[in-house]
């Protein structure tokens, strides 16, 4: 193989973990955190990360060890033949499995926070239904509830309160579809049929991205909405202003002119 | 190694070789002929010459010597077609407009060309990083480059994607015979249609919808121009005056007339009966239910008298829009889409094409919806009007009522007759 050949198999793991060691700090990394919950998830992240990353650049050392150590140019023994080590096979069996089971007993409290702790007695903040290639948005009017006269409906431009728990309830009209908001670490598929709770508390005001992260059809790449997080002051002031155009009787005089948001 | 091996290896390198040449010698001299508007004229010329599809009859084989000199001055008619349409507006790649029908802001008509320009053409941006190619990014898998409806994803659609070519808009502020408004066509792309396939345009920049919407204006005017000349050329057998002034005053001009006259038609209804208290809004609710089934409206009679827009199920007659009430079984193969029935809205489920506002509901109701069966029923010029501002208003409040209105358990005071109806369910 010739050493040259060795030095290769390095660079596999030298620009590997080089790579990870460069991007954090020139922007290609996580999207800023703004929930409350993201931590836990980044963290689970980080820690799969470095134990990911330690065994491969273990076992790319190895690799590039055996090439350089038994190179056939250098090494004229000749090749011995072995039936297997029973010892071996048994580190490297349960070293993996009592890994996997320690990741899923340590991950159990940030699943249950994100999938199963659902807030108690609180109506939904949002409806969120999927359709190709759109989100549409419906917020329950002055009384609180959904499914009633006073509903408020909306398109692509969702909204919700900062420092406040938010409950969404997604739907999807045609396929599946997936309710992704990287800066909140919330990733859920909409599934025809069902009607699934996401839940989440922003912790930062500002304007994020909302985008389908399941391969829904044609147009999946155009299925980008866009999140606003405000204060519940801005937020209550939004949602009037939305139900109040939405009760509309008379064409608003500036809506005529100029209405293009 | 073998000779046969080593022949082997080196003829495969050599097909490596040739394959690699071939792929940059095609990617750098492969030419894609620029797009061209397709015709526009399926339904007209199903009437001017009935058996021949518009590639069947360039052709010149041996048919008799009579329909020879049919089909020669057949062909010479297209082709004037052709000259006239190019002219007059350009191709998808270039478009162009008469110096008359750009926009005037004195008389406020016209089309603004600069925004046309911004939304024709292929996708990319201009230096400054400007986006340009807007309609072929965004809009023509559906509605195709020449805004006939019948892009590659149309035939999979129900209902198939607009084709702006006949000038007729569904969803609109203004009157039945009245072209939409720019607000109007603004406000499709930015809520999008629920219920259809279009989808919310809400994200992108202010200027860019308005360049889309320029554009769309400009493909409608472009094939309705090209429709009417074909029908006068074909239909009337009429000769067109190719000049300039022909063009312009015998079938540009009144269109482009036609839009802008859209912006003073804006049906603005009367103020709405008072409904701020329960009592009233129910009582407004019962009359508007009252006059849901009254004969003159015949609301029931696509709607159903439940409002589940099944009023027309099991009927031998079907209901089309005009875009497919032409198309018959023996000659689909030279329409682009098949043909699609049309189905009654469904009233309960709370999804409004046209915008669920009071006011779009009004509009709805006061000036039907063109193109489909839908009558108007508020007064309209040379119709008698069906129902008072104040009816439709109340037919605005139970239509709006009827998503939260349980269709099997109808609600105290309604009429047997829909009370029968959900039993028979």
């Amino acid at each position: 193989m010739g050493k040259v050949w060795s030095f290769l198999f390095l660079l596999v793991p030298v620009l590997g973990v080089g790579l990870f060691a460069w991007a954090p700090s020139n922007g290609f990394w996580l999207p800023r955190d703004i929930s409350k919950h993201g931590w836990q998830i980044d963290h689970l992240f980080n820690f799969i990360l470095v134990l990911t990353g330690v065994v491969f650049a273990a076992t790319e050392g190895l690799l590039f060890w055996f090439l350089w150590r038994y190179d056939a140019k250098t090494n004229r023994t000749p090749v011995k033949y072995m039936h297997g080590s029973h010892n071996l096979e048994v580190i490297w069996t349960i070293l993996p499995a009592a890994t996997l089971l320690f990741i899923a007993i340590y991950q159990m409290n940030a699943w249950a926070d994100v999938k199963m702790r659902k807030p108690k007695d609180m109506p939904p903040t949002v409806e969120v239904t999927a359709r190709q290639f759109e989100w549409r948005l419906r917020y329950p009017g002055p009384d609180g509830k959904l499914g009633t006269p006073d509903d408020i409906h909306h398109v692509n431009d969702l909204h919700i309160p900062v420092d406040e728990e938010v409950l969404v309830q997604l739907e999807s009209m045609d396929v599946l579809h997936d309710f992704f908001l990287p800066n909140l670490r919330i990733k859920q598929d909409a599934v025809p049929g069902m009607s699934i709770p996401v839940w989440f508390r922003a912790t930062d005001t500002g304007t994020y991205d909302l985008v389908c992260a399941e391969l829904c059809g044609w147009g999946h790449y155009k299925m980008k909405g866009r999140l606003t997080i405000e204060s519940r002051a801005s937020f209550d002031q939004w949602l009037a202003k939305m139900g109040a155009e939405e009760q509309a009787t008379q064409e608003p005089a500036a809506a005529e002119s100029e209405d293009s948001q | 190694m073998t000779i046969a091996a080593r022949s082997d290896r080196r003829l495969a390198t050599c097909a490596l070789l040739a394959l690699g040449a071939m792929a940059i010698a095609g990617g750098c001299s492969t030419q894609v002929d620029p797009p061209q508007f397709r015709m526009n004229m399926q339904d007209i010329l199903q009437e001017a010459v009935e058996s021949h599809s518009p590639d069947e009859f360039r052709v010149v084989g041996n048919e008799e010597e009579s329909d020879k000199e049919d089909k020669l001055a057949n062909i010479a008619k297209l082709e004037t077609l052709t000259t006239l349409t190019v002219a007059a507006f350009g191709e998808p790649n270039e478009p162009y407009l008469l110096p008359e029908v750009r926009w005037n802001a004195e008389e406020k008509k016209g089309l603004d060309f600069k925004k046309i320009t911004m939304a024709a053409g292929p996708t990319g941006g201009d230096d400054a990083k400007k986006q340009l190619g807007l309609f072929r990014q965004h809009c023509v898998h559906c509605h195709g480059v020449t805004g006939d409806g019948a892009g590659p994803t149309a035939a999979f659609l129900n209902p198939h994607p607009r084709d702006y070519r006949r000038g007729t808009f569904k969803f609109k502020s203004t009157g039945f015979n009245d072209k939409p408004t720019t607000a109007d066509l603004k406000r499709t792309l930015i809520d999008g249609i629920p219920g259809t396939a279009m989808p919310s345009f809400a994200l992108l920049p202010a200027d860019q919808i308005e360049a889309l919407v320029e554009y769309v204006k400009y493909l409608s005017i472009r094939g309705e121009t090209e429709r009417n000349m074909a029908g006068a050329l074909f239909l009337q057998d009429e000769e067109i005056e190719a000049t300039r002034a022909g063009i312009l005053e015998g079938y540009l001009q009144p269109i482009v007339d036609q839009w802008a006259a859209a912006e003073e038609a804006v049906v603005r209804p009367t103020e709405r009966p008072e409904t701020s208290t329960p009592e009233e809004l129910a009582s407004s609710i019962e009359e508007g239910r009252k006059l849901f089934f009254n004969k003159d409206a015949q609301c029931t009679k696509c709607h159903g008298p439940t409002g589940l827009g099944d009023g027309n199920d099991g009927m031998a007659e079907k209901l089309y829009d005009v875009w497919n009430e032409k198309k018959t079984a023996d000659d689909l193969a030279r329409w682009l889409l098949p043909k699609q029935e049309l189905r009654p809205r469904n009233l309960r489920m709370g999804i409004y094409r046209g915008g669920g506002r009071p006011l779009d509901i009004y509009r709805r109701i006061h000036a039907g919806i063109p193109g489909t069966p839908m009558p108007g029923a508020g007064p309209q010029p040379g119709k008698k009007e069906t129902f008072t501002p104040e009816q439709i208003w109340h037919l605005v409040d139970y239509v709006r009522s009827l998503p939260y209105e349980n269709a099997s358990e109808p609600a105290e005071g309604q009429t047997h007759v829909a009370a029968a109806h959900s039993l028979s369910n």
